[in-house]
């Protein structure tokens, strides 16, 4: 859980800040959607139904997936938005920020981006994610994090969403 | 930075994080109830369900907050869909209808009828009703299940209406007869009916009561006596019906399950059918259950019990 110098945080707790939000998640957003998920999938699993004899896997199906992810997606660019960081980070003390300024905000569209590989739908997450991976264990931050220009940092000293505002690049 | 400013951002963090949490459960609640509320996907389903609810006619129709009717169109596009399917080896017949057009009803029993060319064996579920036409489509079925308490029977045909001459008369309205043809305007709420013409409706409508019991007595495998002496128009509790052969077993949805299971030696999955519906029409049902449910909870706040109410 180590500290480099430029104050990134490291691979492990980055995993448990994110295990804690998908807990969250699975709260908020998935369990309404529980319903859904039994209606559909019948007494088959998911991977059973997603090699269902018929081959291919329902349009209502691909529409669940797909809205999850985008709620998750939210999930995380309201919070970094808004607050610096989700709930996860926030147990584990640790924020996003814009490299451009110390501890200044990130912009909706940054947030956004920086969290894209939620979208479990889009086609080409696999790669994005292993890319994203690969890089945090190579440079101790992301890959998407270095597009965006931001970091995730540990929270080293108390400042005020007034302050956090106006300090939004 | 003072303590009281870091006491107080933390209390707006937190209330920032319980909004955005809140917003985003109640969004996914939304979403989730307009799939709810959608045809459902169901892979490796063996037995399809078909609802048919309300009165019957030939042609359904929806009101804004409710579908009012059930269309033999439309339950014989869902049979034929059904017929289609490959997978589908049972139907189940949900009914809860106090009956309604004889010619749909007809129309219905004998696409359901013709599910045995498939080798797909049919079910009939009744709920609270399935009187009289739905009583009708429920025996063209392989088995009948209803509960104790359901309402089956009513085997009977009705024409009756109201005059509104005297009414009229009393407001001084009159009704000009112009008719080329002595009964083409038999049955007008307008004029008192002629006791030939009477005749005439009430020789049609026994006419079409002996094809109910006809149909009732071919489809349960009954003497036309025995139905006839069954066919008064009475209603009978599902207890009732089991006792004279209108029904085959009492229970519900597990048991209309355990037949199809013993009959074909396999595991149901069931998968409704039902008339797909458009985003639009998903996203209005979504927004009347949850309405209705608002209003309930409401109003069983504010109304008190003030008349007759049969509860169990």
């Amino acid at each position: 859980m180590g500290v480099d110098a430029s104050g990134n945080v490291g691979f492990w707790k980055r995993v448990f800040s994110f295990i804690i939000d998908i807990m969250i998640i699975n709260l908020t957003i998935i369990y309404p959607f529980r319903g859904s998920f039994t209606k559909y999938f019948g007494k088959l699993t998911i991977a059973e139904s997603m090699t269902a004899a018929d081959g291919a896997i329902s349009s209502n199906i691909y529409a669940i997936i797909f809205i999850i992810s985008l709620l998750a997606l939210l999930y995380f660019t309201f919070f970094e938005y808004y607050l610096g960081q989700s709930p996860g980070q926030m147990l584990l003390r640790i924020k996003v920020v814009s490299i451009n300024i110390g501890h200044s905000g990130i912009t909706f569209w940054r947030a956004m981006i920086r969290n894209l590989y939620i979208l479990l739908f889009f086609p080409f997450y696999p790669t994005v994610m292993i890319i994203d991976i690969v890089y945090l264990a190579f440079y101790k931050e992301r890959l998407l994090e270095k597009i965006t220009g931001t970091r995730t940092v540990h929270e080293f000293e108390n400042i005020t969403l007034k302050e956090y505002k106006l300090n939004k690049v | 930075m003072a303590k009281q400013d870091v006491k107080k951002e933390s209390h707006k963090k937190i209330w920032i994080m319980f909004v955005i949490l809140g917003a985003l459960f109640i969004f996914s609640i939304f979403i989730a109830a307009i799939f709810g509320s959608s045809e459902n996907t169901v892979i490796g389903y063996n037995t399809a369900i078909i609802p048919i609810t309300g009165e019957i006619t030939t042609d359904s129709s929806s009101g804004l907050f409710s579908s009012t009717t059930t269309g033999s169109t439309d339950i014989i596009a869902l049979i034929e869909k059904a017929k289609d399917d490959p997978n589908v080896k049972a139907v189940i017949f949900e009914i809860n209808s106090p009956g309604g057009s004889p010619v749909a009803t007809d129309e219905i029993s004998q696409e359901i009828k013709s599910l045995h060319e498939k080798n797909i064996t049919s079910v009939a579920w009744i709920r609270e009703e399935g009187a009289s036409g739905a009583y009708w489509i429920a025996s063209s079925t392989d088995h009948i299940v209803a509960n104790r308490m359901s309402i089956v029977g009513s085997i009977g045909v009705i024409g009756s209406y109201i005059e509104w001459y005297g009414l009229m008369k009393d407001y001084n309205v009159t009704y000009k007869r112009l008719v080329s043809g002595e009964y083409k305007d038999t049955g007008t709420p307008y004029r008192p009916m002629s006791s030939a013409e009477e005749a005439k409706l009430q020789e049609k409508l026994d006419r079409m009561h002996d094809y109910f019991i006809g149909a009732v007595a071919e489809n349960r495998n009954m003497t036309k006596d025995s139905v006839k002496r069954l066919a008064t128009g009475e209603i009978f509790l599902g207890v009732e019906g089991k006792d004279n052969g209108l029904i085959d077993e009492l229970g519900g949805k597990q048991e209309a399950i355990g037949y199809i299971e013993k009959k074909l030696n396999t595991t149901v999955t069931t998968k409704e059918f039902v008339k797909e519906k458009s985003f639009f029409e998903s996203l209005a049902n979504a927004m009347n259950k949850n309405s209705f449910f608002i209003g309930q909870g409401i109003s069983s706040g504010l109304v008190k019990d003030t008349g007759l109410k049969i509860t169990t």
